[in-house]
């Protein structure tokens, strides 16, 4: 075989390398993307999906309302609308939620409701390939499983994602 | 406040328009409400009634506040027009609320809360600047007068 021919076969070979590297890329490029909102929980890491989120606020004063289950943290005040503030710690098996300067209250609006929920922080918002989304852990705790979708890996943290209208369903019953 | 003890409320006084609310300014544990002036009849000292034990309704207990330890300062009996004494706490004073600065609460709370006694929430400037006032339904009863 001559040179030129050997040449020739690597420029196929790279060609098709190259062929099968942009079907790759074209292939990611299709693939569907979640935005996530990523927050925690004491030490845990949890996710809802950014389509439910409608607001994250810093903590504002939060006015108890007499009369409300113990889930309900009471109401705001923000820019002159009135939101309620809940807490989801005791449904996952949590103890409340320690005050601290980086806690947040997450606007999420489902099924018709909306309300805010307090977490510990929100770390982090991106886009991840819906693939990504790997089963629920086994070894999740039987209070959490009902509300999870799934996991995903962030920062080498086991992030477990949550289901809004799962939540909200409970509350109904 | 002490100008409101003892003085029975006319019909003059406590009917307010459409568009805005008599209300009745006390507080119990810290959190403000505002009662619509139409349901009170009469606000008292209870150190004038024999019988304060009985037959009346302290607020708390109409408008729980879970796991807390309910004490009254200055306590008031708000004597209703349907018959029935209340028990609150901190009387202030009538402040007359106009609609546009009531909102109901949010729909959230409406399903969750066991009873709609708390109807509204008021955002007023002044003393209790931007804290939320609620407003509740004193007419309402979990028990019998």
């Amino acid at each position: 075989m001559s040179p030129q021919g050997k040449k020739g076969k690597s420029q196929e070979l790279l060609e098709k390398v190259k062929q099968n590297q942009d079907l790759n890329q074209i292939v990611n490029v299709d693939e569907k993307e979640i935005k996530l909102v990523i927050f925690t929980l004491h030490e845990d890491f949890f996710a809802f999906y950014s389509a439910n989120i409608k607001e994250i606020l810093t903590l504002e004063k939060i006015n108890f309302v007499p009369g409300s289950p113990e889930y309900i943290l009471g109401i705001a005040n923000v820019r002159g609308d009135i939101e309620s503030v809940m807490n989801i710690n005791g449904f996952l098996g949590f103890q409340p939620q320690p005050e601290s300067k980086e806690n947040r209250v997450i606007i999420v609006s489902a099924q018709g409701i909306r309300t805010g929920i307090l977490v510990g922080s929100v770390e982090d918002v991106l886009d991840v390939p819906e693939s990504s989304i790997e089963s629920p852990l086994a070894t999740l705790h039987d209070n959490i499983k009902p509300f999870v979708i799934g996991e995903i890996k962030y920062k080498n943290h086991n992030v477990t994602l949550l289901n809004v209208d799962r939540i909200f369903e409970k509350i109904a019953i | 406040m002490d100008n409101l003890v003892g003085i029975s409320a006319n019909e003059e006084d406590c009917e307010s328009p459409v568009d805005e609310l008599h209300a009745l300014i006390f507080s119990v544990m810290g959190v403000w409400f505002g009662a619509d002036m139409e349901q009170i009849k009469e606000v008292a000292d209870p150190g004038r009634n024999e019988d304060i034990e009985e037959n009346i309704v302290r607020f708390h207990e109409e408008f729980p506040f879970p796991g807390r330890q309910i004490t009254y300062q200055a306590p008031r009996i708000l004597y209703l027009k349907n018959g029935r004494r209340i028990l609150v706490d901190n009387v202030d004073e009538v402040r007359v609320l106009p609609i546009d600065c009531i909102r109901p609460l949010p729909n959230f709370l409406e399903k969750c809360r066991q009873s709609n006694a708390i109807w509204g929430v008021a955002l007023v400037e002044g003393e209790i600047d931007q804290t939320p006032l609620f407003i509740p339904d004193l007419g309402f009863s979990s028990h019998k007068s």
